[in-house]
């Protein structure tokens, strides 16, 4: 199984859930994506994303309270796991080790 | 719930939150309908409901996806979802296995629907007219049916003096605006460098922008039209005298006189509004320009009762007021004309939003349209989905033997009949829905073209109303639906024994004589459709090519003939000169409007105030329009009497008096009249005139009596060659008119195209019939070609068998179109007594019309058979030219 990659939105996904913490839920995360990186964002994408990093065990949900504002559904929370926070260390220092490797000259 | 009704209004339909927690996975449901519901809300806020509904069915269709459906771990387990699809799939499979029959079937439908969009579209801006004005449940308008000696005459406009008394003494008036155009001279507008005749100028009371929807691009509404000399225009019309300049507080001269300060800009009239004006003017100032004109004894059409000048509309309390504001118009209406003849005056109210579609009065602002037409066009509308529709079916039915042996095999495994029919409706439903999205391209193709002849600018408004496409995929699931039910229902009751053994022809029978049924149909409905083509072109080619009973060709009329007045003499001598020049005319213009007026015969007190048209013309009128006297003798200018008081009689007239031409000469008439209306004339008959159709041809001829005059509109006979010479002409005449009345421009338009413009919209109902006609036809014989293909192929080895045993191609073709024939015979028969009784309806209208010959039907007989000849020949002779060794090695 592929389970362990990462896909680039996912990533950008399992970041936002990283930046929100303590909030971190499907229309958060979107706002916030459509945000950073000024793309539209389709909110099924978002949910789509978040089921299957949980299934790959890099997220854990929990339901937060009902609010008014949601028609009174509650908001399902995200929040990184262990190896949510493995896989996101290890693409970070993937990209900087394949950074350094790219020689000077190419910047120039 | 205990929720606030705030709350509610923002809460999407609930059958689409339905729709979502049934698919949805319980343990996502809350998370994602929150934050749906979320966007929901911020949507509705900037897009409003509608919108917002329909991307909120769209989102949550996005959420049709594994990861949030229920039962996923159990994927074993079949969905309704995995149903479809493999519906989806399996008519894919099947349509791709026939590709011509596929493409056929989805042509046609696409066809179809077009041709009804298209149509949909026509007969929406048709009912929608005058709808945009918020108050239009509330505006009525003013008017009278005249009733004199058993004829009424309706007329849309009512006297002037009426709307000062329907403030003061009706309850429930709110406002009244007056609307007046100026159809006795043209209009011009001046300013440096610019004079320029206005068709469209329309003098309105100053409360019109309160009552109508008219909107302004600047200036102040409640104020525009307050003073006199104010006037308010169109920015078209503003750039052509001011070109980019800011048009708002410039000086425009009316008639080379009164100078107007523009005081707004009015924005572009809807299409769908049943008036249209380019500029609005007080009609104040129409009544200064009379009561201070010259010669006029101060006439003030404030204090007329008895000329009916102006478009009337009323704008009512509430909605509910009309009825008691009706009776007591009705009840006190028939005093307002002061007089005790037997002319009667019924005052009535229209609806606002009525008459675009339901008046045909005297007098209409602008020509209408007409609710028959509307049913009309909705009935072709119709039969060109049915036709397309019953392509489709034939089509299905037809093909069914081939595809038994599958049905039979799916029911040995088990299929149970509603299964089968819902996966034959899958395959029709995808059809449509292919069909629908071609469409929408024909639609943007046909549109542009069906608009230019109708002079009209209809879309569809995708990106207005994005709920449009919502109701195309809807209607073309129905259609869809429809269409497939009957192959649906047919093909999935086959024996599973039966056809497995190989006993293809199962049950075709019933089929076949249904099948047969429909393509009568079809050809019924063509046949109609070509019927009603040649019965419209031939009532139109004879009304254009009738004997008027006058002569119109090289017959100029100057915009501004009027003018010249006593002028004219002048200007006639000088014309003389020119040998181009047969004649000069002042006065009535043969074949156009004309006045009314009430006649008494002196000395007979019954036949007081009979109402007949009146034609003011001058010496030359006879000569310039080639008309003949039939009794009695032409003016004269040698007899010093005939200037005042001599009138000539038309036939009619004299008929409607019940004299003969003979008797008729010599009675003496007086009328009251004149340009003050208040005159009275003495006049003796001098001679009778032949008739002559002066007015359209819908209309009788009217009894006409005409009078020497020194005023009215110019009209110029010429007698040129080629259009070269014309042009030359035409310049040496303006040369002239420059010297005699150089204050006004020198504008005409040729008489015969005048007369041409009123049959403007017969001349459309044809050319749309004519292309609807088309893609009926069209449809119809895609159906029979695909038809006749397919039976041919399904006949090729019994074919191969006959042409072996020595048949020929001849007997060949004549087994394979035998059936078609006398099909279209039949459809032939069945549909003449139908087109001869709905012709026989619309000619109605025409007060001179052609009777339907035989030659119409025949032609449209020959036309059905040659189409049908020509869809199934080419395949039928294919079939009988084939080597028999080929088709019959074919299995």
């Amino acid at each position: 199984m592929k389970g362990t990659s990462l896909g680039e939105f996912e990533e950008l996904v399992l970041l936002t859930v990283g930046i929100l913490y303590n909030d971190a839920y499907g229309l958060g995360i979107r706002d916030e994506l459509e945000k950073q990186t000024g793309r539209n964002v389709m909110i099924s994408s978002v949910h789509k994303a978040l089921v299957r990093l949980e299934d790959k065990g890099f997220l854990s949900s929990y339901m937060g309270g009902a609010t008014d504002e949601r028609g009174g559904r509650k908001k399902r929370l995200y929040e990184l796991t262990i190896s949510g926070k493995k896989v996101l260390n290890r693409s970070k220092e993937l990209r900087n080790s394949m950074w350094n490797s790219v020689p000077k000259v190419v910047w120039e | 719930m205990g929720m606030s009704d705030q709350q509610n209004s923002q809460q999407p339909p609930g059958w689409i939150s339905r729709f979502f927690r049934w698919f949805c996975r319980e343990e996502l449901c809350d998370g994602i309908e929150g934050d749906l519901l979320t966007l929901y809300a911020r949507k509705v806020i900037d897009r409003g409901r509608m919108k917002s509904n329909i991307w909120y069915f769209f989102s949550v269709l996005s959420f049709v996806q594994p990861f949030a459906l229920k039962n996923r771990q159990l994927s074993h387990r079949l969905t309704p979802f995995d149903m479809f699809s493999n519906y989806f799939k399996i008519a894919y499979r099947s349509l791709m296995g026939s590709k011509s029959f596929t493409l056929i079937n989805i042509l046609g439908l696409a066809i179809g629907i077009a041709g009804f969009v298209v149509m949909a579209t026509y007969i929406h801006s048709e009912l929608s007219y005058d709808k945009f004005h918020t108050k239009s449940d509330r505006i009525v308008r003013v008017t009278y049916d005249y009733e004199a000696r058993g004829t009424i005459r309706k007329v849309a406009k009512s006297a002037f003096p009426i709307k000062p008394m329907l403030l003061e003494s009706y309850p429930g008036v709110e406002k009244v605006v007056r609307f007046y155009r100026n159809t006795l001279d043209a209009s011009t507008l001046k300013n440096e460098g610019n004079h320029m005749t206005e068709e469209n100028i329309i003098f309105a009371d100053p409360e019109v922008f309160e009552v109508f929807d008219f909107e302004l691009e600047q200036g102040n509404p409640a104020t525009a039209l307050t003073d006199v000399n104010s006037i308010v225009l169109t920015a078209r019309a503003a750039r052509k005298y001011f070109g980019n300049e800011n048009p708002m507080g410039k000086i425009l001269q009316y008639k080379n006189r009164d100078k107007l300060e523009v005081t707004g800009i009015l924005k572009e009239l809807p299409e769908n509004s049943h008036m249209h004006f380019d500029m609005l003017v007080p009609v104040e100032l129409q009544r200064q320009r009379w009561v201070r004109g010259n010669g006029n004894n101060g006439y003030d059409f404030e204090q007329d009762w008895k000329w009916s000048g102006a478009w009337m509309y009323v704008l009512l309390d509430n909605a509910d007021a009309r009825d008691s504001f009706e009776q007591k118009l009705i009840a006190e209406g028939k005093d307002y004309f002061g007089r005790a003849d037997d002319v009667e005056y019924h005052y009535t109210l229209q609806s606002l939003t009525d008459i675009h579609l339901h008046s045909d009065m005297i007098g209409e602002f602008e020509g209408n349209g007409n609710i028959r037409q509307v049913y009309g066009f909705g009935v072709i509308a119709v039969l060109i989905l049915v036709i397309a529709c019953i392509n489709f079916i034939n089509l299905s039915t037809a093909r069914s033997a081939r595809r038994a042996k599958e049905v039979g095999l799916r029911k040995v495994m088990g299929a149970h009949r509603p299964q089968l029919i819902s996966q034959f409706i899958a395959e029709s439903v995808l059809i449509s829905l292919i069909a629908a999205l071609l469409s929408v391209f024909l639609i943007e193709a046909l549109l542009p073209f069906f608009n230019r002849f109708m002079d009209k600018s209809l879309s569809v408004p995708y990106q207005e109303n994005p709920e449009i496409i919502l109701y195309f995929f809807i209607g073309a699931v129905i259609i869809g639906l429809l269409a497939g039910v009957y192959p649906a229902f047919y093909i999935s009751r086959y024996r599973p024994v039966k056809t497995l053994k190989g006993n293809n022809t199962t049950g075709s029978r019933g089929n076949a004589r249904l099948r047969k049924v429909l393509v009568s149909t079809q050809f019924i409905i063509s046949n109609l459709l070509i019927i009603g083509i040649l019965v419209v072109q031939q009532q139109l080619s004879y009304i254009k090519g009738k004997d008027l009973g006058f002569e119109k060709d090289q017959v100029i009329v100057l915009k501004h003939g009027n003018k010249l007045d006593e002028g004219f003499d002048l200007f006639q001598t000088k014309l003389k000169a020119n040998p181009a020049v047969v004649a000069t005319n002042q006065g009535y213009v043969a074949g156009t409007g004309g006045f009314t007026q009430s006649f008494k015969v002196n000395g007979e007190q019954a036949e007081a105030g009979k109402s007949m048209g009146i034609k003011h013309v001058s010496f030359d009128f006879l000569d310039m329009f080639g008309m003949k006297v039939v009794a009695g003798r032409n003016f004269s200018r040698e007899i010093g009497t005939d200037w005042k008081q001599a009138i000539m009689l038309n036939e009619t007239a004299v008929k409607s008096f019940g004299w003969t031409n003979e008797e008729a000469l010599g009675k003496n008439f007086s009328y009251v009249g004149g340009s003050d209306n208040r005159t009275l004339f003495e006049c003796k008959v001098i001679g009778i005139l032949a008739d002559a159709h002066l007015e359209p041809l819908y209309k009788p001829i009217q009894p006409s009596v005409f009078k020497q005059a020194k005023w009215g509109r110019v009209s110029i006979k010429l007698n040129t060659g080629s259009g070269e010479e014309l042009r030359a002409v035409l310049d040496q005449i303006e040369q002239v008119w420059t010297e005699v009345n150089p204050r006004w421009p020198f504008e005409y338009q040729f008489l015969d195209d005048t007369i041409e413009q009123q049959y403007l919209k017969e001349e459309r109902l044809s050319q749309t019939i004519q292309y609807f006609t088309f893609l009926a036809i069209l449809i119809a014989s895609l159906g029979l070609f695909g038809l006749a293909s397919y039976t041919v192929q399904q006949r090729t080895r019994e074919i191969g068998v006959r042409k072996v045993l020595g048949a020929s191609v001849n007997s060949i073709l004549a087994l394979v179109g035998k059936r078609f024939v006398w099909l279209v015979g039949l459809s032939f028969i069945i549909s003449v007594p139908i087109g001869y009784y709905l012709a026989g309806q619309w000619l109605q209208d025409f007060e001179y019309r052609i009777s339907i010959g035989t030659g119409v039907f025949l032609l449209a007989g020959l036309v059905s058979v040659v189409i049908a000849g020509l869809a199934i020949g080419g395949q039928s002779i294919r079939a009988a030219t084939l080597n028999p060794v080929k088709t019959l090695r074919h299995e």
